[in-house]
């Protein structure tokens, strides 16, 4: 018993070290503890008036600034995405703000909202970051992008928000109700 | 004499057995000290990712998730590689027992309520990721199986070398 537990201990001891130095070494290394507003809805965002806002989502050209995502520069020098509600993700629609369906694609061909691409997150994350940015070039950088999923527990949301502020969308908004919440307000949706 | 003969041949086969059984063993430590190394790479190097693949199982507070995502990878290479050199057998056998039973719990509750989730047990971007819970459950025990093995074969190792020595 004595040597189940000291030999445990001794490697557990060695896992760790190399862990917590490792994790600082490498430059994917994360922090000890979470992001806890990454998957909440963001009550410092509210005072932003999202009807005044101007978007043209293909606009490369110009890349104008259609909404200051209000979000803060992280550490990683992106800026945050920012996660929104129903009538702020209606008002972003209403502004022609490009919706972006995370999820697989068939879920996204069952139903989606209107005029949404699909870019389904597992994928994505198989490309390479320049393949990301290649794939992303038709867009402005500066456009207004909602990203969303089902809705309730789904977060390819959130996660593909967040991989698109890395490769230098600035105005990445979250809608954290999803599909689900959207269609079920009657809002405009495209179904098979 | 005729004692002596049946002695000798007893002993001799106990040898055998434990002779074969020692390959054996070491075999299976090789196979799943590989795989734990395997295993760990992927996660070593993007522990992001398998933060996200802990939290799709849902059974961890969100702020939570990171320490582990950091930690386990770690544990799961130097297990192996202890496993494998032969260095704390007990005490890497026993981990990775102990992280395998972990696995099997978080594959079997995922099953069981039909998270659609992406197990985080080797590739992290698997997309066809859910279909294979199953086959990853299987897994899980036949390994269970044999580190179970391991363990055993190398606790009795041990009481017997104290005994002799």
């Amino acid at each position: 018993m004595k040597a189940i537990l000291k030999e445990s201990l001794i490697v557990i001891i060695i896992a760790i070290i190399f862990a917590f130095f490792g994790n600082i070494l490498n430059p994917k290394g994360i922090s000890l503890f979470p992001d806890e507003t990454r998957y909440k809805i963001d009550s410092t965002n509210n005072n932003i008036d999202y009807s005044k806002v101007w978007n043209d989502p293909y606009d490369t050209v110009n890349n104008k600034v259609a909404v200051l995502s209000g979000g803060e520069m992280t550490k990683e020098g992106y800026i945050k995405p920012q996660n929104i509600n129903l009538t702020q993700a209606k008002t972003l629609f209403d502004i022609n703000g490009l919706f972006i369906d995370g999820r697989k694609k068939e879920e996204f061909e069952k139903g989606h909202i209107k005029g949404a691409i699909n870019i389904p997150y597992e994928e994505f994350m198989k490309l390479t970051v320049d393949q990301r940015k290649e794939m992303m070039r038709k867009y402005n950088k500066n456009g207004v992008i909602v990203c969303y999923c089902d809705g309730g527990g789904c977060d390819v949301s959130v996660d593909l928000g967040y991989e698109l502020a890395k490769i230098g969308f600035n105005s990445v908004n979250i809608y954290l109700g999803g599909y689900s919440e959207w269609k079920s307000k009657g809002y405009p949706v495209e179904e098979k | 004499m005729l004692q002596e003969n049946i002695n000798n041949e007893n002993n001799k086969t106990l040898k055998t057995k434990i002779f074969r059984y020692k390959y054996f063993i070491f075999i299976l430590r090789l196979i799943i000290g590989v795989i734990f190394i395997y295993a760990s790479f992927g996660k070593i190097i993007a522990p992001n990712d398998f933060a996200i693949a802990i939290k799709n199982y849902d059974m961890l507070p969100y702020s939570l998730i990171n320490i582990p995502a950091i930690i386990i990878p770690y544990l799961e290479f130097f297990a192996g590689i202890f496993l494998i050199f032969g260095k704390f057998k007990i005490g890497s056998s026993f981990l990775i027992g102990l992280m395998l039973i972990f696995f099997l719990i978080g594959l079997i509750q995922a099953y069981a309520r039909g998270l659609d989730i992406n197990c985080g047990c080797f590739s992290l971007d698997n997309p066809n990721s859910s279909s294979d819970i199953l086959l990853r459950i299987f897994e899980d025990i036949l390994m269970l199986i044999a580190i179970i093995l391991i363990f055993l074969y190398s606790y009795k190792e041990k009481l017997l070398a104290q005994k002799n020595g």
